[in-house]
């Protein structure tokens, strides 16, 4: 009896000396086991032990308490770190955690910030708008304003204080080296009035720039000097030629201070105040506005009042029918920089990065969770013996709280590292992204999420913790254990949606790794090595005829081929596997049969050739034949037409021989002489090839072409060859885009590429987080039902039972996972296919491999557990409690 | 503390001490007070310097089959700080309650 009223009193000692700090423990402890040992000696095991004993529990909360107002808050942090570094692994699962979530997050918010929203760094850039025109009704996004609706709305002086427009047309500069294509903007009188950009160097165009007479002035952009003319001020009054025509340069924009942002020279329209004829229409919407608001005028305001002005014109008597439901509205110069045309890809990476944070919150909150709620009994014995509860609770959140800074601190550095290691190398457009920065105040968004997200999974113990009486607390069992159905249905809850979040990202992995395979897994239709592309625009000015455009490409291609190691050259408006070129679709009708309503016609892809196109390729009619030169300007039009439109639109008969019209522009009769095999144009795989109509380059009169050269093996050894050859034609003109089809269709390939390697990593991580936190819920659980394991192979289960029935418990997590992951991944492939080009969506197959993956990764996850429920002794089980 | 005196338990196991007094179980006996009191007012005198602790020699601790115990000797300052409360708590009056005096009689001590 007195032994065994000792040895709890004991027992009660070593149960609470965690209580007292660490550096009085050991004396503690042993003047209290002495006390104890002299007590029952002298005055037996009297009923008074109990009491006695609780002065043991009192002496060490009085330790602690002085303790804790000795350090204060800043020991309180490191008796936190202290807790958190006793357990490492737990420590490390929830940096880690946090880590992956704050830095994927802000490096990602950080690169959509810097593409879409940082404001324009321009005097007053928030004053600084354009406007656009939109038409709803028929499905158009922003489009240009015409000038009629330019000089209706500069009239409103009570919005505006100053309105320009401008327009971009890619020019070749030449001169002093190598002609190059550039980024070229053609702006109207008081441009730089409105956007007061700094100038580098010289001065912006002042009226008499824009005179009729005027000689050709130009600005370059402050990168364009650094890069082409290293910087020199003397480029200052010199003269640059812009497709063959000397300009003067008069000043160099500094840096960021331009806008559009991409552009790289900027030249005066020269109207002299004559509105040219073609610019006079209302229909014509050709132009870009800009405008600087009036101080008190906000962009609301302006949007309204141009809004309702707009409608009143599009109302009028002399609007054309295809004009009817034009919108114009104003935006900030930033929004419009973010564009109509914001990368989709943002949008994507942004939606999956949130689904990442996401994870790794619920993942941190599940680690901390299970932290606390075994230490409840702890948790519930410091609140009873008086330690505040408040002190309880910052002992909690204090531990929250350091695992999300240091989290917080490590995903930012991943996400520095990042920005500055990778992101340059992303196939994004847009601005320039050498400067990128981490976004701070993103930084700290994410920072925040995780935090309050460790918040309330440690104010939930932490509120139990304090609502726990004493008696409960210690009803519970001297193994601190205790999970009941409420922390444990929560706790599940948390898994199950980790595991649906991760499949909705594991099926987007899977439908951007299928739009990738299918794209290079492409037969593109011919043999597509050893060719060398790259493109040509003949400028109007110096190529006004169509003689001259059918001359200069005749003659190239004559001088290419004459080339040694030149098999075989062409030209063409558009290049196949998405290498570029100039694209056109126009809808197509048999000619003479009765037009067919607006949607019925046949949509096809219209591409310009030179007769050696199809002897390039290497391909042979399917019927008819291929063009000649005798197919010129003069000659019958023409047209050769891919197996699939011929099939569509003349499926029972032969298409060759029949007259097919252009309907809503050339509007001109060819007849088709031939069908060739359907060729791989799209840059994404579509589910159907393309409908293709080629025409012959000289009945058409492009000035813009793309060549292709089949070589004798590689071509990269000729390039300067074939430069001098096209130089020797025309020193001015650039050739852009020089590369190897296979380049080109690579670099076609590198934003599905890169959305793989996205998606695929976030997948990634997101599975092994969700796995993680399956582990942990079930490791967790075992441990709390090791009493029942231990009776139940008492009574004679066997091991593979024991084993199943825990597996058959993450099972259970993985199924519904799949479930509500299914919907969820059915909205996210949706958003997907929407803003991903040619990736087919809801595809069933990618649906279950991604859930078979996921509940087999979860079967392994809970197999580890699984084991050590079987590796309990059945009697040291029930000894533990 | 010093300066404010010593709480009225402090300062009770800090007399019993000075009365030769040395180990929380005896203190505990002498003072009435219960454990949670005694074990803590030791350890704060200790930090205050008004006591010091050792432990007990554990040959004859051993000798005796159990733990050496740690035992509390008042120390100069301890004694000083005594006096001082000793005096504050001699300076109020005798009062009167109910018709009964309180203290009863002089203390001899």
């Amino acid at each position: 009896m007195s032994e065994r009223r000792t040895s709890g009193a004991r027992r009660i000692l070593v149960a609470t000396a965690w209580l007292v700090p660490a550096h009085r423990r050991r004396v503690w402890l042993r003047q209290w086991q002495a006390e104890i040992e002299h007590r029952s000696r002298l005055l037996g095991a009297s009923a008074g032990l109990g009491r006695f004993t609780l002065g043991a529990v009192r002496h060490a909360v009085a330790l602690r308490r002085e303790e804790m107002t000795m350090r204060g808050w800043w020991g309180e942090v490191r008796a936190s770190a202290r807790a958190l570094l006793r357990a490492p692994g737990f420590t490390a699962l929830t940096v880690v955690t946090l880590a992956i979530g704050i830095g994927a997050a802000s490096g990602v918010f950080s690169l959509v910030e810097t593409m879409v929203l940082r404001p324009v760094p321009l005097p007053g850039g928030d004053r600084l708008v354009a406007v656009f025109s939109s038409n709803p009704q028929r499905g158009f996004g922003r489009f240009s304003v015409s000038y009629p609706d330019f000089a209706d709305f500069s009239e409103r002086s009570d919005l505006f204080e100053t309105t320009s427009f401008y327009t971009p047309r890619p020019r070749d500069l030449s001169g002093d080296r190598e002609p190059e294509r550039v980024r070229t903007v053609e702006v109207h009188t008081d441009f730089f009035d409105v956007l007061q950009s700094g100038f580098r160097l010289g001065r912006p165009f002042d009226p008499s720039d824009h005179a009729t007479s005027a000689s050709p002035t130009a600005v370059l952009s402050e990168a364009l000097w650094v890069r082409r003319y290293g910087s020199d001020p003397a480029v200052l009054g010199s003269a640059v030629r812009i497709d063959g025509v000397p300009h003067t340069v008069v000043g160099v924009v500094a840096s960021g201070q331009g806008w559009p942002r991409e552009a790289q020279i900027w030249v005066p329209l020269r109207w002299g105040g004559v509105v040219p004829d073609f610019a006079r229409p209302r229909s014509n919407h050709t132009w870009q506005v800009i405008g600087r608001l009036q101080p008190e005028v906000a962009v609301a305001e302006a949007d309204a009042q141009i809004r309702a002005l707009a409608a009143t014109i599009y109302a009028g008597p002399d609007v054309d029918r295809q004009d009817e439901g034009i919108v114009a509205e104003v935006v900030s110069l930033q929004a419009a920089a973010a564009g109509d045309d914001t990368p989709a890809i943002l949008t994507v990476m942004a939606v999956a990065v949130g689904l990442v944070l996401l994870i790794a919150c619920l993942n941190a909150s599940g680690l901390l969770l299970t932290r606390a709620w075994s230490r409840s009994h702890e948790l519930a014995l410091r609140t009873a013996l008086g330690a505040a509860r408040i002190r309880v609770a910052a002992i909690l959140i204090g531990e929250s709280l350091l695992l999300a800074l240091a989290g917080g601190a490590l995903g930012v550095g991943l996400a520095l590292y990042a920005l500055r290691r990778v992101v340059s190398g992303l196939p994004l457009g847009g601005p320039d992204l050498s400067g990128i920065e981490l976004n701070l105040s993103v930084a700290a968004v994410a920072l925040c999420v995780s935090v309050v997200a460790s918040l309330v999974a440690g104010a939930v113990p932490a509120v139990r913790a304090s609502r726990t009486q004493v008696a409960e607390a210690l009803k519970d069992g001297s193994t601190g254990s205790g999970g009941g159905p409420g922390r444990s249905r929560f706790h599940r809850g948390l898994v199950v949606v980790e595991l649906s979040l991760s499949l909705a990202l594991l099926v987007s992995a899977g439908l951007t790794v299928q739009g990738l395979q299918r794209q290079v897994a492409v037969d593109p239709g011919f043999d597509h090595e050893d060719l060398l592309t790259f493109t040509v625009r003949l400028p109007a000015a110096r190529y006004p005829e169509a003689d001259l455009v059918d001359a200069y490409y005749r003659e190239a291609v004559t001088a290419l081929e004459r080339l040694p190691f030149v098999r075989a050259a062409t030209s063409t408006s558009r290049l196949p596997l998405g290498a570029g070129g100039f694209g056109l679709y126009r809808s197509f009708a048999f000619d003479g049969e009765p037009r067919p309503p607006e949607g019925a016609e046949y949509a096809a892809s219209w591409i310009e050739v030179d007769p050696g196109y199809f002897s390039t390729l290497g391909i042979e009619p399917r019927e008819g034949r291929a063009f000649t030169g005798e197919d010129e300007s003069a000659s019958e039009p023409v047209a050769i037409v891919s197996r699939s439109l011929a099939r569509r639109m003349s499926p029972d008969a032969s298409i060759v021989g029949r007259p097919i019209t252009s309907i809503y522009d050339e509007n001109v009769p060819r007849t088709v002489v031939g069908v060739f095999d359907d060729l791989q144009f799209g840059g994404l795989a579509r589910e159907e090839p393309e409908a293709t109509v080629f025409v012959p380059r000289s009945q058409a009169a492009r000035t813009a072409m793309a060549f292709l050269i089949r070589t004798e093996g590689d071509p990269t050894p000729h390039v300067a060859e074939i430069r001098a050859v096209m130089a020797s034609l025309d020193g001015d003109l650039a050739m852009d885009d020089l590369r190897t089809l296979r380049e080109a269709h690579n670099d076609d390939l590198a934003g599905i590429r890169f959305l793989t390697i996205l998606f695929g990593s976030f997948g990634a991580g997101a599975l092994a987080l969700a796995l993680s936190g399956v582990y942990g819920l079930v490791a967790y659980t075992v441990s709390q039902r090791t009493r029942e394991f231990g009776v139940r192979m008492a009574l004679g289960a066997s091991a593979a039972e024991v084993r199943w029935s825990v597996v058959r418990d993450g099972m259970t997590l993985a199924l519904v996972g799949v479930g509500v992951g299914t919907v969820i991944a059915y909205a996210l492939s949706r958003a997907l296919t929407a803003a991903l080009f040619g990736i087919a969506g809801l595809d069933p197959a990618t649906f279950v491999w991604a859930a078979a993956a996921l509940v087999l990764a979860v079967a392994l996850a809970s197999w580890g557990p699984a084991r050590a429920a079987t590796r309990v002794d059945p009697v040291e089980a029930l000894r533990t409690e | 503390m010093g300066r404010k005196g010593l709480p009225v338990g402090t300062a009770m196991v800090l007399h019993a001490l000075a009365r030769g007094h040395r180990h929380g179980f005896d203190l505990m006996e002498q003072t009435g007070l219960t454990s949670g009191t005694v074990y803590p007012a030791l350890d704060r005198l200790e930090s205050l310097g008004l006591a010091r602790s050792r432990w007990e020699d554990a040959k004859v601790a051993q000798e005796q089959k159990r733990p050496p115990r740690r035992y509390f000797e008042i120390t100069a300052e301890g004694k000083r700080e005594l006096i001082a409360a000793l005096e504050k708590y001699r300076a109020l009056a005798p009062v009167s309650i109910d018709g009964v005096r309180h203290p009863p009689t002089e203390d001899p001590t």
